[in-house]
């Protein structure tokens, strides 16, 4: 039974991961109804951008013993920083040209933001992996035979925190009532008045941004930044973004648990071989009875 | 109005770019049929030549190196990739050795490097990239999965091929005759761990974890029988996904087993971040992983988790040249790599060209001349004593001779360094 707890606790870590990384391709898609598949590289520069404040930190100062929330506050501001940076750049040299071009091309100039980002900092490290300094207390709270280390609370804490962060700030906000009456029909949008190229960038900002944080997180969770990590979260964050319905938001949150938690079990079940069969079978079976997700609206009308 | 207006707008770079493609493309092939001129030695007549039509005297193909033009050398290892952590310095160290010896009978050696992504389509690309470059010899391919994958296509057009890091039994079990391997063969090793983990640790229940790579599966399967017949139980075989980094799943279920020991085949990014997060589990078992992860790298991504991991380095020579190797790899290039597999690639680079200076001739008309067949005859009777890892030679199959007196290297994980056990 504990050992069950523990697969479900695992499962909430990466599944808190793939919801906020989700949380971008569906914001994407919501107001532009185009996979950005350069998303999972986000989360990849954000880490890149932690390991390097972090061993700043480390080889100018003593402050990573001596205040390390100040210098983990640091690295996910500059992991957020350069994301967004990026994510900004991104939008306006590759997707903005072709924002009336068929809906292949973008999906193609996406891919290629993706492989040129990796190769960048594939060159850049040579190919190593950025080693996190030990920032991050050690140790984990004993439930019976239950353990969960500090850095995966804190993983899960953080992941929950920036979720909240962003529903409240497409719920509540003004800018977020703007992303989501562009997401709703961005024509009309335009007629009330809103900036729909200023939204769409703050979209691509809002998503950034997460994907950045968490990079950071999932880098000092992991312990290391490399050029090939975004790739697998990207793809399996893509995946729980249909789950849940891309362009939902909730969605995104539910199908990235699920996800997790599926990926969780499985391995346990019937080895670690599988589980991206169970996922993606159950993503087939979700898709056979709702194909728009679990959260999706149907978009039959639009079509 | 606006939307046609757009339209011309990204036309233009769209249709600059495909020119531009296909203006380049061109020149490529355009390039190519400059090499025709060079004589017989390209892919289309090497094959016509290999199929039967024409047998030059000594047997085989005899490839003609023009006077000013260079010997070729490919070498096929990973760059990119999470394995360009082994590749790079597998690279380094052979170019290395390329360098002490810029040219033979007057003819320069020129390397040609091909990324073969540690995969078996990569390295089959690889090939076909090294063999259009009319490459002499290969270096390579770095991994069990592609080696196994390219040996067809080197064998078709007779090139010999020494790989300094495929260590997977299949590698040299499929009765390729192009093939040499400076490194050793898994069999052996994954024997060893076993009767080190049996004997020596006197543990008898463990968990092992591969990377489902043809070389970390293999070697836990060599492993798994082994540990087995003397005795041991393997409480459960585990996989982790390379590319992956969160394996706590993996770890909950391994812990959950209570295993006296975790071995782990594979490479480091991966056996880093399984023992990082046995740690943070709170596992407080043994760990043990292989040449895949024989690298400082391994230790300073795993972090302070890592003190005490035992790591098989495989056979070793008893006598050996490796620390004037490294020294001149150090001056070379700063650092240790701390690599398992510079010193059979520097070993694998003089090998090759030994046998390339005992068979190749210059004819009369100043060409010079190599016979594939000799070639390939030199390689695998060579004697290279002194090397990095100690004398090389080869059995029939390709694989190192074990005759010439080796013993079975363990490390230890001891403060933050790779320390050997005796």
């Amino acid at each position: 039974m504990e050992q069950w707890i523990q697969l479900t606790i695992d499962g909430i870590t990466l599944g808190g991961v793939y919801a906020c990384i989700a949380l971008g391709y569906t914001l994407v898609y919501g107001v532009l109804r185009m996979i950005n598949f350069a998303h999972g590289e986000l989360f990849m520069m954000g880490a890149f951008a932690g390991v390097y404040t972090l061993q700043g930190f480390q080889d100018h100062t003593s402050l990573n013993e001596d205040l390390p929330s100040l210098t983990i506050t640091a690295a996910i501001f500059m992991g957020i920083v350069v994301a967004v940076v990026l994510a900004v750049l991104m939008e306006r040299i590759a997707y903005r040209p072709l924002r009336h071009a068929p809906r292949l091309a973008p999906l193609i100039s996406a891919i290629g933001v993706s492989i040129f980002l990796r190769n960048v900092m594939l060159r850049y490290t040579n190919a190593r992996r950025e080693v996190y300094p030990d920032v991050f207390p050690d140790g984990s709270i004993e439930i019976g035979d239950v353990s969960v280390s500090y850095i995966k609370l804190f993983l899960i804490g953080m992941s929950i925190l920036f979720m909240v962060g962003l529903y409240l700030f497409i719920q509540r906000t003004k800018t977020g009532t703007a992303i989501r009456a562009v997401a709703e029909d961005r024509d009309t949008a335009a007629l009330m008045g809103i900036d729909v190229d200023r939204t769409i960038v703050l979209t691509f900002v809002a998503g950034a941004a997460l994907a950045g944080a968490t990079g950071v997180c999932y880098g000092m969770y992991v312990g290391n930044a490399a050029a090939g990590m975004g790739f697998i979260p990207g793809i399996k964050a893509f995946t729980a973004a249909v789950l849940g319905g891309i362009g939902s938001v909730p969605g995104a949150m539910l199908g990235g648990y699920f996800l997790g938690l599926s990926e969780a079990y499985t391995t346990k079940l019937f080895g670690a071989q599988y589980k991206d069969v169970v996922a993606f079978v159950l993503l087939v079976a979700v898709l056979i009875f709702r194909p728009w997700g679990f959260l999706g609206k149907r978009e039959d009308r639009r079509a | 109005m606006r939307m046609e207006s757009k339209k011309a707008w990204y036309r233009w770079p769209l249709m600059a770019v495909a020119v531009t493609g296909l203006a380049l493309f061109a020149a490529a092939c355009s390039d190519d049929d400059d090499g025709d001129d060079g004589g017989d030695e390209t892919p289309a007549a090497t094959s016509a030549a290999t199929s039967g039509a024409t047998q030059p005297a000594g047997g085989g193909e005899t490839i003609t190196i023009s006077a000013g033009e260079s010997i070729k050398i490919g070498i096929s290892t990973t760059l990119t990739t999470d394995a360009a952590e082994l590749g790079i310095p597998i690279r380094d160290a052979a170019l290395l050795a390329l360098s002490e010896r810029p040219d033979i009978e007057g003819f320069s050696i020129e390397n040609v490097i091909a990324d073969d992504l540690c995969s078996g389509p990569g390295s089959e690309a690889a090939a076909q990239q090294l063999i259009a470059a009319e490459v002499v010899a290969v270096i390579g391919p770095m991994c069990s999965g592609g080696a196994v994958a390219a040996l067809d296509d080197y064998g078709a057009e007779n090139i010999v091929v020494i790989t300094t890091s495929a260590t997977n039994t299949s590698v040299t079990a499929q009765g390729a005759t192009n093939l040499a391997r400076t490194a050793w063969n898994d069999d052996v090793q994954g024997e060893e761990m076993a009767k080190f983990v049996y004997n020596e640790l006197n543990l008898t229940n463990v968990v092992l974890v591969d990377d489902q790579s043809t070389y970390g599966k293999g070697l836990m399967d060599v492993f798994e029988t082994s540990f087995t017949e003397l005795g041991g139980t393997v409480a459960s075989r585990e996989v982790v996904t390379v590319g992956e980094q969160d394996y706590s799943a993996v770890v909950t279920t391994i812990t959950g087993e209570s295993p006296e020991m975790v071995v782990f085949g594979g490479y480091i990014a991966e056996g880093a971040a399984l023992v990082r997060q046995l740690g943070d589990a709170g596992y407080e078992g043994a760990f043990m992983g292989a040449d895949g992860i024989a690298d400082q790298d391994f230790i300073d991504q795993a972090g302070e988790a890592a003190e005490g991991a035992y790591v098989s380095r495989g056979p070793q020579a008893l006598e050996t040249n490796f620390d004037e190797f490294i020294a001149k790899y150090i001056a070379e290039y700063g650092e240790d790599a701390g690599t398992q597999f510079t010193d059979f690639t520097y070993d694998g680079v003089n090998v090759l060209l030994n046998a390339i200076e005992q068979v190749a001739t210059v004819n009369s008309d100043g060409d010079l001349e190599i016979n594939q067949d000799d070639l390939i005859a030199a390689v695998k009777g060579i004697t290279l004593e002194n090397g990095a890892t100690g004398t090389v030679e080869f059995l029939d199959n390709g694989d190192r001779d074990l005759a010439v007196g080796a013993i079975n290297r363990v490390d230890q994980v001891t403060g933050g360094v790779l320390v050997e056990l005796n």
